[in-house]
């Protein structure tokens, strides 16, 4: 899949630098994800705020990418695999800038939750945010190698994201049925498992603009091998 | 990955080096002068010297009578006529066959041993001494073909074999000048060879070929060897009616009267040649005026 | 706009679209000059209706095979085309193809603007004088005039048609090879990269007269400048050291190429 450089030197560097903006990102909007989990397992306020505070690294970030890409388009005209690995750059920043945000949102959430370590479903979490990451950072790794068929693996493992959220949203309704006075702190944390779901599947939405712009077919139009993808 | 280093360019050893330069150049415009004012020189001495001797000759009389024995009687007309005639014979056959020979030979000719054997050919044969075709004419013309002993026929097909290597180098290289974008346009818009020679190719290469044509003429005028050769040495008190009678051409003439033991001759002498320089003026200037005409630019 | 077919999800790597027959057919050119050979087995359609753009880097033949459809090779004596070169049908490297009208139907627009030195009226009205083309001059006059509003110059010169066509600009001398070339009525028009030589917005008027040609007249257009290509064709045909490596639509060149060197020839990676 690697080819030679460019014949104006320039421009490989312009998509190096865009490549290692979106590698930042990812570094910066994973290490918020794990975070905000620790913090409200731990219960870190201070911890918390720092989060919501370097959400606005990642915004800025973001601003940063759209106007390299920008830049890049109008000066180094771009064509086939260059022009599509340009575009995915672009939408690809404002997915990990969401990303970003529903850290921020986990971590909002950690001063309102103070009973939290009573939940039993909250054991679960962790586990399902760390497969939620690993799915961001692996793709992000196949954006940065231009490698489709590490983006497809990543697709894979969202369907045990899924598995996760569905057995904690079955056990928090039975906690809450069984609670009624914890109602309040249960349904925080329902959102912050679909936050961490939605997570996985962004990660999923990523894989598919990798695997565009690495060989300029969609994922859903690729002929498929024997596992079916459940695309909801 | 140069330093702000001092510049080569403008220490002191570049600077003489440049103004050995400019003395060299000035010398040579210098020597360039000279040698264009000595060539002027012998050429201003010439007229000076011809108009001198021969400007009191130059009379009505002169001009318009012919040949004779006294020397008071003698004029240049029947010279002047032979040279016309002998130049329009020259021309009515020379040109033709050299412009359509070039033609033929850049344009539909293939290019094998043949064709460069006939290239090296002509360019040597229009260095061949004029005498030489004098030679021919006489052999030929004369001996063989039995024309008309000093006729300005014979004289103009003599100067005719001569003039033609000329036109057709200067037509070839006329030719080969014009640019094959023009032939290319010509060619897509479905022009033939046939059009695209005669529509295109000639018309911009005719101010080329009329400078060779110039060239030959001038010479052809100038030329006295050959025409000895042929026979038009002879004393002709008459001018000539037509291209079959005996005539004889200027520069004949000019050099009969030098060679006379009269000195009353001088002044006819002098006085003839400078007819003559007019009449190449003359023949120039038309041909010049006819080369500008036709010269399009592209 | 640019694409007049509608795109599939099917398998992209089409050969020559098969629902009408193309205008001119090339199968298995080769072309020698003497020993070298510059063209290594060619096969390509032109349809009408679409304009079909040459890339590929300079030595790669692209201007030879355009010079084979019509038959300007003959002119250069060591040139030796092999193959089938087809216009409706008709062989044109066959005796029976007369090579003078071929030209005429099949009409060439050069890389250095080369009106004739002639007069502009002169140089449109040459072709179809010379192929008899009008009965009197009324009609050559409107043909003319046709041919000079096609060609999009007729408005800038209608009240100097004696002028030189040589006092032209740049791009407006080469919009008067092109209604030069209109004027004997083709079926086909070639372009040997036209706007090399003009400024960015002659080019931009030819481009756009291109645009308006494309619907009357099968063009094919040799360009070494990829946007050009980009903006003005439907199908590009990238040549690369005397073959023809990729053809397809323009579109799925430019953004998704299938061989690796025309991926590298169109991102810039080459040499």
């Amino acid at each position: 899949m690697a080819t030679s450089g460019h014949t104006i030197k320039a421009f490989d560097e312009d998509l190096d630098r865009l490549r290692a903006l979106i590698s930042q990102m990812g570094g910066l909007a994973e290490h918020a994800i794990r975070e905000s989990m620790r913090c409200l397992v731990q219960r870190d306020l201070e911890g918390a705020e720092k989060i919501v505070e370097n959400d606005k690294k990642l915004d800025a970030l973001e601003i940063e990418t759209e106007k390299q890409v920008v830049r890049l388009i109008a000066l180094r005209a771009p064509m086939a695999g260059d022009l599509r690995d340009v575009v995915a750059a672009l939408k690809i920043s404002s997915v990990v800038e969401r990303i970003g945000d529903y850290a921020k949102n986990i971590a909002k959430r950690v001063p309102l939750l103070d009973k939290v370590h009573n939940i039993e479903p909250v054991s679960l979490m962790p586990e399902m945010a760390r497969i939620a990451t690993e799915m961001v950072h692996d793709v992000l790794n196949a954006f940065v190698e231009r490698d489709a068929e590490a983006a497809v693996r990543v697709v894979e493992r969202d369907q045990a994201v899924d598995d996760f959220y569905n057995s904690i949203f079955r056990a928090l309704l039975t906690f809450m049925m069984e609670n009624p006075n914890n109602i309040g702190q249960s349904t925080h944390l329902l959102f912050v498992a679909k936050n961490v779901e939605r997570v996985g599947d962004h990660a999923t939405n990523i894989a598919e603009m990798v695997y565009y712009a690495a060989t300029g077919q969609h994922l859903a139009d690729r002929p498929r091998g024997h596992s079916p993808l459940d695309v909801q | 990955m140069s330093s702000i280093a001092q510049s080569r360019w403008t220490d002191g050893s570049m600077n003489k080096l440049v103004a050995k330069r400019y003395a060299a150049e000035r010398r040579f415009r210098l020597y360039g002068l000279a040698a264009v004012g000595i060539s002027l020189a012998f050429l201003a001495f010439l007229l000076v010297t011809m108009t001198l001797k021969g400007a009191g000759g130059l009379s009505l009389d002169f001009l318009t009578g012919s040949d004779s024995t006294e020397a008071a009687r003698a004029g240049v007309w029947g010279a002047l006529k032979g040279s016309l005639l002998t130049i329009l014979v020259t021309m009515a056959l020379a040109f033709p066959i050299g412009v359509l020979s070039a033609l033929y030979l850049e344009e539909f000719a293939p290019r094998n041993r043949w064709t460069d054997m006939i290239e090296v050919s002509i360019n040597n044969l229009a260095a061949v001494p004029s005498i030489i075709f004098g030679l021919l004419g006489l052999a030929v013309f004369l001996n063989f073909m039995h024309l008309p002993r000093s006729a300005p026929l014979v004289g103009g097909l003599t100067l005719a074999l001569m003039t033609m290597p000329v036109i057709v180098i200067a037509g070839r290289n006329a030719i080969k000048s014009v640019p094959p974008s023009i032939r290319d346009a010509a060619l897509g818009v479905g022009a033939s060879k046939m059009q695209v020679v005669f529509h295109h190719v000639l018309p911009l290469a005719l101010p080329g070929i009329l400078t060779g044509t110039i060239i030959g003429m001038a010479r052809a005028l100038g030329e006295t060897a050959p025409l000895l050769m042929i026979g038009m040495r002879a004393f002709i008190a008459s001018p000539p009616r037509g291209i079959t009678d005996p005539s004889s051409v200027l520069p004949v003439q000019i050099f009969l009267w030098s060679d006379e033991v009269d000195r009353a001759f001088v002044e006819k002498t002098s006085a003839a040649i400078i007819v003559l320089l007019v009449f190449m003026l003359m023949m120039n200037g038309l041909a010049i005026y006819l080369r500008n005409k036709f010269e399009r630019r592209w | 706009m640019i694409d007049t077919i509608v795109p599939t999800t099917a398998d992209t790597a089409e050969p020559p679209v098969k629902e009408r027959t193309p205008k001119m057919s090339a199968r298995d050119i080769h072309v020698f000059y003497g020993a070298k050979e510059a063209l290594k087995g060619v096969d390509i359609d032109i349809h009408d209706d679409r304009v079909t753009a040459f890339i590929g880097p300079s030595g790669c033949g692209k201007s030879t095979f355009l010079r084979c459809l019509n038959r300007m090779n003959d002119t250069i004596p060591s040139a030796r085309v092999t193959g089938k070169i087809e216009l409706d049908g008709e062989d044109i490297n066959s005796a029976a193809m007369d090579v003078v009208q071929l030209r005429a139907r099949v009409g060439m627009v050069f890389q250095k603007p080369n009106p004739f030195p002639k007069s502009i009226y002169e140089n449109v009205a040459y072709g179809p004088r010379i192929h008899g083309l009008a009965q009197g001059k009324s009609e050559l006059d409107a043909i003319v005039e046709k041919s000079l509003k096609r060609a999009g110059l007729w408005d800038e010169v209608k009240d100097r048609l004696q002028e030189s066509g040589t006092a032209l600009s740049g791009g407006q001398q080469q919009r008067l090879c092109i209604a030069r070339a209109i004027a004997v009525d083709p079926e086909v028009i070639l372009m040997d990269e036209p706007c090399s030589a003009l400024d960015p917005i002659a080019t931009a008027k030819i481009e756009e007269l291109i645009h308006e040609l494309r619907g009357r007249y099968a063009i094919a257009i040799v360009t070494h400048n990829m946007q050009q290509a980009a903006r003005v064709s439907q199908r590009t045909a990238f040549f690369h050291l005397g073959e023809m490596v990729e053809y397809g639509k323009t579109s799925e060149i430019f953004t998704n190429p299938r061989e690796q060197r025309t991926q590298d020839y169109i991102t810039g990676r080459y040499g």
